[in-house]
């Protein structure tokens, strides 16, 4: 998904991709290997001939598809539009920025060597995300969508991404959690590596954008009421009384709003077997970022 | 067409101290066996090596020059001689082919003699020719206009030719070793021994009360030393090299005006090859770099065949233009430093940073350098690092590498170099090293550092062109939690003996150059050791040796005097002092008052507050109340 990329971060981008999508086709991984955009900037941010100059980057390997929605449909319902059109066996949900190791596909392949993978997710630097995962079987709770992989068929039984609950934040965790209460398991490979450009403030702390602290407010909201918690709405309303900024006010407003309009998500896993709600977090966390 | 001509200024006898008996020594260490054919030497003059190249090699001495004295001198000896003159390629191998007269060719010296000729690159192509075809050597000795003295005298503006010597008026051409060097690579004659002739003091070194020439100045002290680092030919007076005919090599024999394109920024990275998965995260992470331009040296140690094609395989793996940045060098010798010191020697950018196969950086930490270098172009650079422990593990069968703890920033902001000269705040990441210190002033690794080889040569360096720094964190510095590292590897012994060597050469150190600022901090800590030696000193004066505090009058009298001396409005007023001192009047001793009475404490004190400096200052007391 596209917002107002700059045209040389998603070149570098797609070279190392493509690079991954050779030697996967050399290695006998993949046959073959389609990339599509899905634009949701008010303007495209790819002209024409920026769209031709990527086709022209590894046309023996890489087939290039770009669609300007003129409007922002977030990133659950864009990657969900441009699922519908994949006809391949597996979709990789990837940020368009994010540059890929050379053997990023090959590796995330070989964890559906298992039939009881359902997701596997590629390890991000240089800040690694802190949830837990399993050092020798990789299972963990939930995958990012910076670089997740899922089989096609499966991602269709699920029905893609929460779109009517999750703009921007948390529908990866909701979809990993649809993996799992499908009965499969969802894999962190930690030797499948991506780079994405992710800074620290001088003093060492994360930067989350506007738009993160927005969304991801919103999004666990939603995410604690659609896994049948309650209780961490409750609580999550409390803190946002308390301690609440003008993103988690406007949240609130927007949680509140839609749950008097019965438009909230109606709750799944009632047993909390799935959710994980820990600290905040969803899932155990290593180390505190 | 002859256009040389010496007169007998040269004329020397032979002494085995001396440019001739360099060239006679490089002579014998190439003739293994005797060969008893002709011995060429071009511009005889006198001929000082006649006889001994007669008598120690057994070769049939000719002398070729144009001076009638220098021939004649010769010819009396018992010598055939050869009024020639050395001119384009073409006459003066006719010339030379002559006097051989189809004789056998041993060997050619041509001493102190290229530098007066009009066309040094013909008769050395001359020269070459000859000597290819008698598989002859060739011994070439000239002048070295890059001595140390000519140098430090042109800094101060000063350049004078001389009767004689390396600045000889009659000189049409100045050499170095690069010069040389360079017209033998270009003309076919390579370099295959050297025996130069040195002198730490050259004709020169004048007037010798400059104090660039006095061995004790610190300004001859620190110029020396810099110029020692820079290359070993500061005190050759004259370049002795024995050559052998090769193929001329394809540069040009001067060099041109056109400026070399560099990159930005050359990454040196040290790899042993065991750490495949942290050599892929690294190379990654400079993929998605912000700023692209740069080269990768990545420095292969120590590999054995199976390392090497692991590492051949990954550079392979890398997308087209990302691979065309890597240069992969293998060394095979010396410890941690060695592929540093071939790395940084093989680097092309403006900027030399190290890289370790086993850290990650964030995709503006290029683009930060290169901010830095724009602000301070010629300084050390310098950002920030967060650390982080990591593990190694096999997940579902493939190695990788597991974030253990949370990000620290341990290291300080800003660069703070007198902290520095106690311990090290700047991870190797996080310097980016000016090319110049290592190509131009041949600041070096220690190779003998087994650890921290990249704080002696932060220090070293540093203390030439100084550190500008941001306070932007770029890196993760990575420590290994359950596996090798240099932190791991290398017994506290080993560190702290480094540690105390790198402390020990840097205080002998003459090449420091102390940043803006310095004389403030030195005044600034002696204020602030004298107030706290003051204060360590009155508990230890009040307890005895059995540990008993000692409560009397005296104590606290000499609290009272302690507590004036300690005060802000006493330090404060330590000009006012000082201005009496200078004016003759006598003045406490600090030093002095330890073990003063009682009464002479009180007596003491009395006359402190009644100076005229705590009289005057009175008012800040008061505001401080």
């Amino acid at each position: 998904m596209l917002y107002g990329n700059g045209y040389e971060s998603v070149e570098r981008a797609l070279l190392s991709l493509g690079r991954s999508a050779e030697l996967a086709i050399e290695g006998g991984h993949l046959s073959r290997v389609e990339v599509a955009y899905g634009d949701s900037s008010p303007k495209p941010c790819l002209s024409e001939q920026e769209v031709a100059q990527l086709r022209g980057l590894y046309p023996g390997a890489v087939n290039i598809e770009y669609d300007f929605f003129d409007g922002n449909l977030g990133s659950a319902r864009g990657h969900n539009r441009l699922a519908a059109n994949a006809s391949t066996d597996f979709l990789v949900i990837q940020n368009p920025d994010v540059v890929v190791a050379p053997r990023l596909l090959e590796t995330l392949l070989a964890t559906f060597e298992s039939d009881t993978t359902g997701m596997a997710e590629a390890k991000q630097l240089p800040i690694e995300h802190p949830k837990d995962y399993d050092p020798v079987t990789g299972e963990t709770s939930w995958a990012a969508t910076a670089c997740a992989m899922i089989p096609r068929a499966l991602f269709e039984r699920i029905g893609g991404f929460d779109a009517d609950t999750f703009f921007l934040y948390c529908d990866d965790v909701d979809f990993s959690w649809q993996v799992r209460l499908a009965g499969y398991k969802v894999i962190f490979q930690p030797a499948a590596v991506i780079f994405h450009d992710k800074r620290l403030s001088n003093s060492g702390a994360w930067q989350p954008s506007d738009a993160e602290r927005y969304y991801s407010a919103e999004a666990a909201l939603m995410l604690a009421h659609k896994w049948s918690r309650a209780d961490i709405v409750e609580a999550i309303l409390k803190d946002f009384r308390a301690n609440g900024n003008a993103f988690t006010t406007k949240a609130m407003m927007t949680f509140e709003q839609r749950r008097s309009e019965g438009k909230l998500p109606t709750p799944v896993d009632p047993k909390h077997e799935i959710g994980e709600f820990i600290n905040g977090f969803y899932a155990k966390h290593r180390f505190a970022l | 067409m002859t256009i040389y001509q010496r007169d007998n200024t040269y004329a020397d006898a032979f002494t085995p101290i001396s440019v001739y008996g360099n060239a006679l020594e490089l002579l014998k260490r190439q003739a293994s066996e005797p060969n008893h054919g002709l011995h060429l030497d071009i511009g005889c003059g006198f001929g000082p090596i006649a006889e001994p190249v007669t008598e120690a090699l057994g070769r049939s001495y000719v002398g070729c020059d144009l001076g009638d004295l220098g021939l004649a001198s010769l010819a009396s000896r018992g010598f055939e001689t050869h009024k020639v003159g050395l001119s384009d390629h073409e006459s003066t191998y006719r010339a030379l082919n002559a006097v051989i007269a189809g004789r056998p060719v041993a060997s050619i010296t041509i001493i102190d003699t290229l530098e007066h000729v009009h066309d040094p690159i013909g008769a050395i192509r001359a020269l070459r020719q000859i000597a290819v075809e008698h598989h002859a050597v060739v011994v070439i000795s000239v002048p070295n206009t890059a001595h140390r003295d000519i140098g430090f005298r042109l800094l101060f503006g000063q350049w004078d030719y001389t009767e004689a010597g390396i600045l000889d008026y009659t000189h049409r051409y100045l050499f170095s070793d690069s010069v040389l060097r360079r017209l033998l690579a270009h003309t076919g004659l390579r370099i295959v021994d050297s025996f130069d002739y040195l002198q730490a003091t050259s004709d020169q070194a004048f007037p010798a009360e400059h104090p660039m020439f006095q061995w004790a100045a610190n300004l001859g002290q620190f110029m020396r030393a810099l110029r020692a680092s820079a290359d070993q030919y500061g005190d050759a007076n004259q370049l002795v090299r024995l050559c052998v005919p090769s193929e001329p090599a394809a540069i040009d024999p001067f060099v041109g005006r056109g400026e070399t394109v560099r990159p930005f920024l050359s990454i040196v990275m040290r790899t042993q090859g065991n750490r495949i998965d942290s050599l892929t995260e690294i190379l990654t992470c400079l993929t998605g770099q912000s700023v692209t331009d740069f080269e990768i040296l990545l420095m292969g140690h120590k590999l054995d065949a199976e390392r090497t094609a692991g590492i051949e395989r990954l550079i392979l793996d890398q997308p087209d233009w990302f691979r065309n940045k890597i240069r992969f060098i293998r060394v095979d010798h010396g410890g941690r430093s060695a592929p540093l010191n071939v790395g940084f020697a093989e680097a092309n950018g403006d900027y030399i940073m190290s890289l370790d196969d086993d850290d990650t950086v964030f995709g503006h930490w290029v683009e930060t350098f290169r901010d830095i270098a724009r602000e301070s172009p010629g300084r050390i650079l310098r950002s920030v690092a967060v650390t982080q422990t990591v593990s190694r593990m096999v997940c579902r069968g493939v190695s990788g590498v597991r974030a253990v703890s949370k990000m620290d920033r341990p290291f300080r902001e800003d660069f703070d170099w007198f902290e520095t000269l106690r311990l090290n705040h700047s991870p190797f990441m996080t310097l980016g090293f000016p090319r110049g210190l290592f190509h131009q002033l041949g600041l070096k690794f220690d190779e003998d550092l087994s650890t921290t080889e990249d704080w002696d040569y932060l220090l070293r360096s540093g203390a030439l062109v100084g550190v500008a720094g941001a306070p932007t964190i770029t890196a993760v510095y990575r420590f290994w939690q359950d596996s090798q590292s240099s932190s791991t590897l290398h017994a506290q012994s080993e560190w702290v003996e480094n540690y105390n060597r790198i402390n020990e050469r840097f205080d002998n150190l003459p090449t420091v150059l102390w940043p803006v600022g310095t004389s403030k901090r030195i005044r600034d800590l002696l204020t602030e050791v004298e107030v706290l030696r003051s204060r360590r000193t009155v508990t230890e004066v009040a307890v005895d040796d059995s540990g008993h505090v000692e409560h009397t009058d005296r104590v606290e009298a000499l609290r009272e005097v302690v507590n004036i001396y300690n005060s802000t409005s006493w330090t404060l007023s330590a000009p006012i002092r000082l201005l009496g001192r200078l004016a003759g009047k006598p003045s406490p001793n600090l030093d002095e008052i330890w073990w003063l009475s009682a009464y002479n404490l009180r007596s003491l004190a009395a006359s402190l507050r009644a100076s005229t400096s705590w009289r005057l200052t009175a008012p800040l007391r008061l505001l401080g109340r």
